[in-house]
């Protein structure tokens, strides 16, 4: 019987012969530069949009002044236009797709009329916490353009963590982690099995003093490496997002494990290229599209339940929760139990399958 | 101790019975000869003695251990030659004798060793991708003896190779038996066979229909001084074929 020192060798033998052939191997490499462009390329286009410039400002307004805020472009291009909130917690709450929150003080009229200078109390998102001073700067320059007299904006300590239960950057950020770490397991890891059936070098390893298990626990190890590089990589972009550490990175790890899983299941059941495409698409179809209307709030109850069950959607949900505030243990505990059941149920189906060829 | 003993091993696939009760013991440092026709069940029984298929009903022991219950203790005792040239194609041949050497905990000087013992040296650092198939199959046999196995199986270990790679590979056999190895080899070679095996089993529908000393077999069955063990093997095996033959 092999002891958990001699299990954790084997697999760290065989996880580190993959990783070294796959730094060696052209095609691995290339593989895993197309993933690294294509994060780095959402991140820039999807998250950052370096290109927009338009400014989505959710007004409060304390003493219902006269003055009414249209849509309109300043000098430097950039495009204001305004929503109204009744309340600061509407306001907090309006602002999951906007940039700017502004609560217009009540006296704000009597200000104006005599000269002097008002200050409106900006509120930003968490995501820009760091940002907030040169943010005090350019929207102060952008209401007194605007106005035609001097204004402070001042944001001060005014940052807003998002609702769990609002739409917004976290549930573009779960969904997007979702993508990546998926299509990396999808794309890369079935072939650690599949190229091993193929030349039949599993059967020299099932006759060395490796076990079926030990295999898949090396393959994993390969797999993880992937999913650590590319996976890793998005979660070092979409950091400035996380508010509770703790939770993202145990759902990184929920993420990293289901797909490595899914990844060195497809690999086990196929023998060919073929079978790989189809079970791409259909895993792509199953798995990674229906987080993205999961994570939309208005999406239909009857689709919501059955959605509800599936792993990524689960997976979504938590990463969404890690980078909001408000998620309750009755939120947590269920997709954490879809999470983990998922990881066990398919890491055992990859186990018998590698046994089946053992014996 | 005797290093093979299988006891009425049987393997059925889908309701097919590829191996069919056989019985048999190999002496430590025996070359045996396990011939048979094609889709005789050959590779079948290797399966079952390296513990890589589960017998269907009866037993072996390899190595004094039984091919079931203790296949961990089995499989750092026993080396294979697979049918297949199971190498990794991107690696060198170095390469792949270290990591299996590591597989098998044996120190990294034991890979020059057999790389020695292979006459592979030379081209140790090449890839195994610009390897002929004759290289291969010696790239093969050094991963199987690696190790130092008491056991070693050859499943056809000659096949497709040139007169004198296969010389020089019947060469290394021959001597690996002087060491005390026991070798169990399936060859469609019956000159091989007659030349390296101290007895030969000749394998027919998951049977063993005779099995002896290649010159005792010439006796009893041979028509005259002049028989090889190919005529005996024509003569005693594939009788599918011989009744289709006559059919036609």
């Amino acid at each position: 019987m092999n002891t958990l020192r001699d299990t954790l060798y084997f697999a760290w033998t065989i996880g580190t012969k993959d990783i070294l052939d796959a730094v060696k191997h052209k095609s691995s490499r290339a593989n895993i530069m197309i993933m690294v462009v294509m994060v780095v390329f959402f991140y820039w286009f999807g998250t950052l949009r370096p290109f927009d410039r338009n400014v989505s400002v959710v007004l409060y307004d304390e003493g219902n002044t006269r003055l009414a805020f249209e849509p309109v472009i300043l000098g430097d291009g950039a495009k204001y236009s305004f929503r109204e909130a009744t309340s600061l917690p509407e306001m907090q709450r309006m602002m999951a797709h906007q940039n700017l929150g502004l609560v217009v003080p009540a006296d704000l009229d009597q200000i104006l009329s005599v000269g002097g200078t008002p200050l409106l109390r900006g509120y930003v998102f968490w995501v820009d916490r760091t940002k907030a001073a040169e943010r005090e700067a350019r929207y102060s320059q952008a209401f007194t353009e605007m106005l035609g007299q001097t204004v402070k904006v001042a944001i001060g300590p005014n940052i807003v963590i998002p609702q769990a239960d609002v739409d917004g950057m976290p549930a573009t950020v779960a969904f997007q982690m979702v993508y990546f770490v998926f299509s990396t397991a999808l794309l890369l890891i079935p072939h650690l099995m599949l190229e091993e059936k193929q030349t039949r070098t599993l059967d020299a390893l099932l006759t060395s003093p490796v076990g079926s298990g030990q295999v898949v626990l090396g393959k994993a190890l390969a797999g993880l490496f992937y999913v650590l590089v590319i996976g890793g990589l998005a979660m070092a972009l979409f950091s400035p997002y996380i508010v509770h550490w703790g939770l993202a990175v145990a759902t990184f790890l929920g993420y990293a494990l289901l797909a490595v899983a899914l990844g060195l299941l497809v690999g086990s059941l196929i023998s060919s290229m073929k079978q790989l495409g189809f079970w791409m698409v259909a895993l792509m179809l199953l798995l990674v599209i229906p987080p993205l209307f999961y994570l939309e709030s208005n999406l239909k109850a009857g689709i919501r339940i059955v959605l509800t069950w599936l792993p990524s959607s689960a997976l979504a949900s938590l990463f969404r929760y890690s980078c909001s505030t408000g998620a309750t243990w009755a939120q947590l505990l269920p997709n954490l139990a879809i999470v983990t059941a998922s990881i066990g149920l398919v890491f055992g189906l990859v186990f018998w399958r590698v046994q089946r060829s053992d014996r | 101790m005797q290093a093979i003993v299988a006891r009425n091993l049987t393997r059925d696939y889908d309701g097919l019975r590829a191996v069919d009760g056989i019985s048999f013991a190999v002496e430590p440092g025996e070359i045996f000869g396990f011939l048979g026709p094609n889709g005789a069940g050959k590779t079948t029984t290797i399966r079952m003695l390296t513990g890589q298929l589960l017998p269907t009903c009866g037993t072996a022991e390899v190595a004094g251990y039984d091919i079931v219950t203790e296949r961990q203790q089995l499989k750092p005792r026993i080396g294979v030659v697979f049918e297949s040239q199971n190498l990794y194609e991107r690696m060198s041949a170095r390469e792949n004798l270290v990591f299996y050497a590591r597989l098998y905990r044996c120190p990294k000087t034991r890979v020059d060793e057999v790389l020695a013992q292979v006459g592979l040296t030379q081209r140790a650092r090449d890839k195994v991708l610009k390897y002929s198939n004759g290289m291969k199959q010696r790239l093969l046999i050094a991963r199987a003896l690696l190790h130092n196995p008491q056991v070693l199986f050859l499943d056809e270990p000659t096949r497709g190779l040139d007169p004198h790679i296969a010389g020089h590979i019947r060469g290394i056999i021959a001597g690996l038996a002087k060491g005390g190895m026991t070798v169990f080899l399936t060859t469609h070679h019956m000159e091989e066979a007659d030349q390296l095996s101290r007895r030969v089993a000749f394998f027919d529908r998951g049977r063993i229909v005779v099995l002896d000393t290649p010159a005792r077999l010439k006796a009893e069955y041979g028509r005259d001084d002049n028989t090889t063990l190919e005529d005996l093997f024509v003569q005693l095996t594939g009788s599918d074929l011989r009744r289709a033959n006559e059919e036609l």
